[in-house]
């Protein structure tokens, strides 16, 4: 059944983030194809695929949810975006930037970035190669791809000085909840001697 | 000469995460919680703990007031420099070092310690240690620098004076301990949260400002030149470097314009130095430090990890009291592992003496051992102080680890290099070099001369309030 399957996400505490950004920094590194180790390593922006917000109340960082049915896939006119395994994934090499996701996703949780340098310009059509835009910058939809192959885990997750963030099993958590809702309907009735 | 404070906060990068705040060991950050942080300068003991555990960026994502080529410019950095910036920063003196390398007739002097060499090469994408010391030496001289030397000579300065203070006041009976005066940021700190304890100090300078006070006068005469014609410029691992430099007494020749360092870069900003002028040091021939100044073998390693220097002072006390009473020649310094946290114990029983020596790591963890002293509860001969987690490998002002989880590795991993380029050690009070500088112009250690080129002094500070422990 298919909610034996439900994608998992992150999610902050936000009793415990102080919104210092080291996931962003994290993320970014472990997505970036050099990855610097140093401030003055890093040649150029961090793209991280999470994003600190700092409230009056409250700071958290906003990332995607691999939503079940995810209106950033529904929406992709190219199919870039479909879900794989437990999650929804941007395939790049489809994506032409054409920004509907951004507008489509109700977290924000997509941003362009630019594609590195020298990756071969993205067609519609692959038959209507008009003009030749190398040398020019091209954009490409980045989001959370919950850190497809790390076998630690999501980065932002194991980097998290205030271990603020986890990564959440949906079917797992909700079953973990019920169990504790049932030991505590037992100390209840204990607690009348019932 | 710095004219504003060292560390600033950027209020509009700031997220008020306060991991500054935990990490401040002077009490200098405050500010509510997700708002920016203000820095007290006058509290500030300039450590870059801040600076170094700053994770606030300037992301792309976000839309700031200032556009980041203002924020650039108001740091003094170059328009072309592409690496975020982070909240919490330090003022950077690559522009007066500029300046000087262009001005006709100036005699640019770098002098540049251990953990700078061995950490430079992260900033440029390498591995640690990437560049040897000799390829930062050929890359200081295609920058300009007329004269580049190493630290040994001063450290070893530094050593023999500290030795010297420590059996002077043994002798003597006068208060003990004496606590090392390397660390810019501990003597502040001592200075306005502990003034009584200054007289403790040891009134010897730092090895950064004995080689600006010993090159400003030797290596310009040796040059031919005035010495108000050389320009010292002092390559360091740490922040609160520039702050000693800027103290008014450093400034040995008497004359308070000639200041015995003129500059002060830390390793980052020999980095932006250096890519400034596209210079690629990884295809350096490896150079020679100038030799018109002698090093000592081995000394250059006393000041790049704690413990280091109060092994080093211990050996060369042990060393004077023997020659003293012959006899005694089996001096043995035993260092013991961490008893107390961030602390290194070290013991040596020589001549009746039995001295206990501790070298602390992090200026939060010599509170106690200060509030010791003050209450006359411990029997310390020396105390060493080193403000950064792991001394000055782990400096203020060098290369920024990103993640918090890679920083312990990397620092090991630095000062195990550090301690591979290291000369084996030698003796420093029999050292021929050491012994030719004090026939040839010191004289006597903590003598007349001595004092006046190598010994500074130190002054209470007011502060509004301590940041001792509630």
């Amino acid at each position: 059944m298919k909610t034996e399957r439900l994608n998992s996400f992150i999610l902050a505490d936000t009793e415990k983030c102080v919104g210092c950004r080291t996931c962003e920094i994290a993320c970014a590194i472990v997505h970036a194809a050099k990855k610097p180790m140093t401030a003055g390593a890093a040649d150029g922006p961090f793209f991280p695929r999470l994003f600190v917000m700092v409230t009056a109340e409250i700071t958290a960082p906003v990332q995607c949810r691999h939503c079940e049915d995810a209106p950033c896939a529904n929406v992709c006119q190219m199919h870039a975006i479909s879900r794989v395994g437990d999650k929804v994934l941007v395939d790049t090499d489809r994506c032409i930037g054409c920004k509907l996701c951004l507008m489509a996703c109700a977290f924000g949780a997509i941003e362009l970035v630019p594609r590195p340098p020298g990756s071969q310009p993205i067609y519609a059509n692959p038959l209507k190669k008009i003009k030749d835009r190398h040398g020019e910058q091209s954009f490409r939809a980045n989001k959370c791809d919950l850190c497809t192959g790390r076998t630690e885990g999501p980065a932002c997750v194991t980097s998290c000085p205030q271990k603020a963030l986890e990564l959440v099993n949906a079917v797992a958590e909700t079953r973990k909840r019920k169990f504790e809702a049932a030991l505590d309907l037992q100390e209840t009735m204990q607690d009348f001697g019932a | 000469m710095l004219t504003a404070a060292i560390i600033a906060i950027d209020p509009e990068l700031c997220t008020g995460c306060k991991r500054c705040v935990e990490t401040c060991p002077a009490r200098a950050i405050e500010g509510d919680q997700g708002k920016p942080q203000q820095l007290d300068e006058k509290k500030c003991v300039a450590c870059g703990r801040c600076v170094q555990i700053c994770s606030a960026y300037d992301s792309i994502f976000d839309q700031y007031t200032t556009p980041r080529e203002a924020r650039l410019a108001e740091r003094r950095l170059s328009p072309s420099l592409k690496e975020p910036l982070f909240a919490a920063y330090d003022r950077n003196q690559v522009d007066e070092v500029k300046a000087a390398l262009a001005e006709p007739g100036r005699l640019a002097i770098a002098y540049c310690q251990a953990p700078v060499c061995t950490a430079l090469a992260e900033d440029f994408d390498l591995p640690t240690g990437g560049f040897s010391p000799g390829q930062v030496v050929a890359a200081l001289r295609k920058l300009g620098f007329s004269r580049i030397y190493g630290t040994s000579l001063a450290s070893a300065l530094a050593v023999v004076e500290h030795a010297h203070e420590l059996v002077q006041r043994l002798e003597g009976g006068i208060i003990l301990p004496v606590i090392n005066s390397s660390c810019p940021a501990a003597v502040k700190l001592i200075e306005q949260s502990y003034p009584e304890l200054i007289h403790y100090l040891a009134s010897c300078k730092s090895p950064q400002q004995i080689a600006g006070a010993l090159f400003k006068s030797c290596a310009a005469q040796a040059a031919g030149i005035r010495s108000e014609d050389a320009f010292n410029v002092s390559i360091v691992p740490c922040t609160s470097r520039k702050l000693e430099a800027d103290r008014p007494e450093m400034a040995a020749s008497g004359n308070p314009a000639i200041r015995d360092v003129d500059a002060v870069l830390t390793t980052r900003e020999l980095a932006y130095l250096i890519k400034e002028n596209e210079i690629d040091v990884s295809k350096l021939a490896e150079e020679e430090f100038d030799d018109d100044l002698p090093e000592v073998a081995g000394a250059e390693n006393a000041y790049s990890t704690t413990g280091e220097v109060t092994q080093a002072v211990l050996r060369a006390a042990a060393e004077l009291l023997s020659l003293r009473t012959p006899a005694t020649s089996s001096a043995d310094v035993k260092v013991t592992e961490a008893q107390e946290e961030g602390a290194h114990i070290a013991c040596m029983q020589i001549n009746g003496y039995d001295l206990k020596a501790v070298a602390v790591s992090g200026l939060q963890n010599a509170i106690p051992y200060l509030d010791d002293i003050k209450a006359g509860k411990r029997d310390l001969a020396f105390l060493e102080v080193m403000s950064c987690p792991m001394g000055c490998v782990s400096g203020g002002g060098q290369p920024k680890v990103l993640l918090p989880e890679e920083k312990a590795a990397v620092y090991s991993k630095r000062l195990d290099i550090v301690r591979r380029n290291a000369a084996p050690r030698s003796t420093v009070t029999e050292h021929p070099s050491v012994k030719a500088i004090y026939r040839d112009l010191l004289l006597t250690p903590c003598g007349d001369k001595s004092n006046r080129i190598l010994h500074t002094q130190y002054f209470e500070r007011e502060m509004r309030s301590g940041p001792t422990q509630d």
